[in-house]
C-alpha cells in the first residue's frame, strides 16, 4: 500500500475545504504529529505510512509471530494516537514510535506469558507472502527464520540489540531484567543463530 | 595465565568481534584461536551473522493494510469514550470553540465521574462542589509558565498514584484528560493564527483551569487498590 492508495482512499473534496491529502503526504513529521495531536486523523495516517514498514519489522521480529505482528501493529499505532496530546517532540516521531512498539511488543510477552510459550513456527513468519520480496536475499530470509525459531526471551534480546542497536543497560530497563542477562541471553541467541545458519 | 576452553571462547566470541575485549584477553583468545579450528569456524560464522544481520532490511510491509482497523478503532474510542472529533472543514476559531466546549464536557464527565467516587468512599468529605475547586489563585492562573508548572507536577502526582487507582477509574481520568490536551493543542493553534483574540486566550486558560481541577479531583481520591 503507497501513496496511491492513500490518495485513493482520502481523495479531497475542493469543496469541503478540508486539507488536502497531499498536504498530509509532503508534510514534514514535526507537523504531522502537531496536527494529528490535535485530533487530524489525514495526518496520523500519513505518519501511519511513513512509519508502518518500520514498526511492523519490529513487531514481527520481536514475536516471531506474523499475524501477532499485526495486532501488535495496530496496537502501537492506536496507543501512538491516544498519547500524542503528551509527545512533547524531545525526540523525533519515529524514535518514540520506535520505543513505543517495544514497550508495546514486551508488554504484550509480559502480560500473555508468551515468554515462555512459543506458539509459532519459523515457517509462518517468513512464509511465501514476505519471502516473495524480489530483492531479498535467500540468507537474509534463513536469518530471519532462524531469529523467529529462537526462545522468546533471546530473541527479544537479540533483535533489540544485534537489529535495533540498544544497550544491554536499555534491554535490562525495559525488559525488567539484569543487565547479564540481557548479555547471557544475547550470546545464547547468537549460539543458536550461529548453529541455524552453518546447518 | 590460564589457558582458555572453547567454551571460554565461546562466551567471548561477540565481544572479540566487538573489538570490546581488553587487549590482553583479545590476545589469549587469538592464541586459542590459532591452534582450534573449530573456534576459528565459529569465529567465521559470528563475522557472517553479523554481516546477515547489518543487511536485514528495516522495514517490511504488512500483507495487508492496517491502517482501516487502526482507523476503525480511533473512531470507536472517540465515540465510544466520549472523544469528540474535529470537523476538518471549520474554521481554526470554530474549531477552537468546539475544543472548549469539549474540554468543558470532558471535565464534567470526569468531576462527575470522580465525585460518585468520593461519595461512596467517603459520604461526608466531597458532597459536590457546585463549582471548580482548583485550588489556585487567581494570579497563578493569569501566569501561563505557572499554569503549566502546576499541570506538570499534578501530572506527576497523578502518574505516582497509578497503582492506587482502579483501571476504569484511571482510564476515565487519562482518557479525557487526553481530549482537554487535544483541545488545549487546538486552541494554542487558533491563538498561532489569531493571537490577539481575547476570546481564545480565556478559552485557554479555562482548559488549563478545568485539567488542573480535574488532576487535583483525581489526585485527593481515596486508593481504590
Amino acid at each position: 500500500m503507497g501513496v496511491e492508495a492513500v490518495v485513493s482512499l482520502r481523495s479531497p473534496d475542493p469543496l469541503s475545504g478540508s486539507r488536502p491529502v497531499t498536504t498530509a503526504l509532503e508534510a514534514d513529521d514535526p507537523s504531522l504529529v502537531r496536527r494529528a495531536a490535535t485530533g487530524d486523523v489525514e495526518a496520523f495516517e500519513a505518519l501511519y505510512r511513513r512509519s508502518v514498514g518500520r514498526v511492523f519489522a519490529l513487531c514481527l521480529r520481536m514475536c516471531g509471530n506474523r499475524s501477532l505482528a499485526e495486532d501488535l501493529t495496530q496496537e502501537a499505532f492506536v496507543r501512538a494516537w491516544q498519547k500524542l496530546p503528551s509527545f512533547r517532540g524531545d525526540s523525533a516521531f519515529a524514535t518514540w514510535m520506535h520505543r513505543l512498539t517495544v514497550n508495546v511488543v514486551l508488554g504484550h510477552m509480559r502480560s500473555s506469558g508468551r515468554r515462555q510459550d512459543r506458539e509459532s513456527a519459523a515457517g509462518e513468519l517468513w512464509g511465501p507472502a514476505e519471502s516473495g520480496h524480489g530483492d531479498r536475499p535467500g540468507d537474509t530470509v534463513d536469518l530471519e527464520r532462524a531469529i523467529a525459531a529462537l526462545p522468546n526471551r533471546a530473541r527479544e534480546v537479540f533483535v533489540l540489540h544485534d537489529v535495533e542497536g540498544y544497550k544491554h543497560a536499555e534491554i535490562a530497563d525495559l525488559a525488567g531484567m539484569a543487565v547479564g542477562t540481557s548479555k547471557a541471553q544475547l550470546n545464547r541467541a547468537r549460539r543458536l543463530l550461529r548453529r541455524a545458519l552453518m546447518s | 595465565m590460564s589457558t582458555l576452553t572453547c567454551d571460554d571462547v565461546m562466551e567471548r566470541l561477540g565481544e572479540l568481534v566487538d573489538g570490546a575485549l581488553e587487549e590482553a584477553e583479545a590476545a589469549s583468545l587469538g592464541r586459542h584461536l590459532a591452534s582450534c579450528a573449530a573456534c576459528r569456524h565459529e569465529l567465521e560464522a559470528e563475522r557472517e551473522l553479523r554481516a546477515a544481520t547489518r543487511a536485514l532490511p528495516g522495514s517490511v510491509a504488512p500483507a495487508r493494510d492496517l491502517w482501516p482497523d487502526i482507523a476503525d478503532r480511533i473512531e470507536a474510542g472517540r465515540v465510544v469514550r466520549g472523544r469528540f472529533g474535529w470537523p476538518p472543514a471549520l474554521p481554526v476559531r470554530r474549531l477552537a470553540t468546539a475544543a472548549a466546549a469539549a474540554v468543558v464536557l470532558a471535565a464534567a464527565v470526569t468531576a462527575a465521574y470522580l465525585a460518585g467516587l468520593n461519595r461512596a468512599a467517603l459520604p461526608v468529605a466531597d458532597a459536590g462542589p457546585s463549582g471548580p475547586q482548583t485550588g489556585v489563585t487567581p494570579a497563578q492562573l493569569v501566569i501561563g509558565g505557572d499554569l503549566t508548572t502546576i499541570r506538570n507536577d499534578l501530572r506527576a502526582r497523578l502518574e505516582e498514584r497509578r497503582d492506587e487507582l482502579s483501571p476504569e477509574t484511571w482510564s476515565v481520568v487519562t482518557e479525557n484528560l487526553e481530549v482537554i490536551d487535544r483541545a488545549i493543542q487546538r486552541i494554542q493553534l487558533a491563538l498561532e493564527e489569531h493571537p490577539y483574540d481575547n476570546r481564545l486566550n480565556s478559552h485557554l486558560v479555562a482548559a488549563y483551569r478545568l485539567e488542573i481541577d480535574l488532576l487535583q479531583r483525581a489526585t485527593r481520591l481515596p486508593a481504590e487498590i
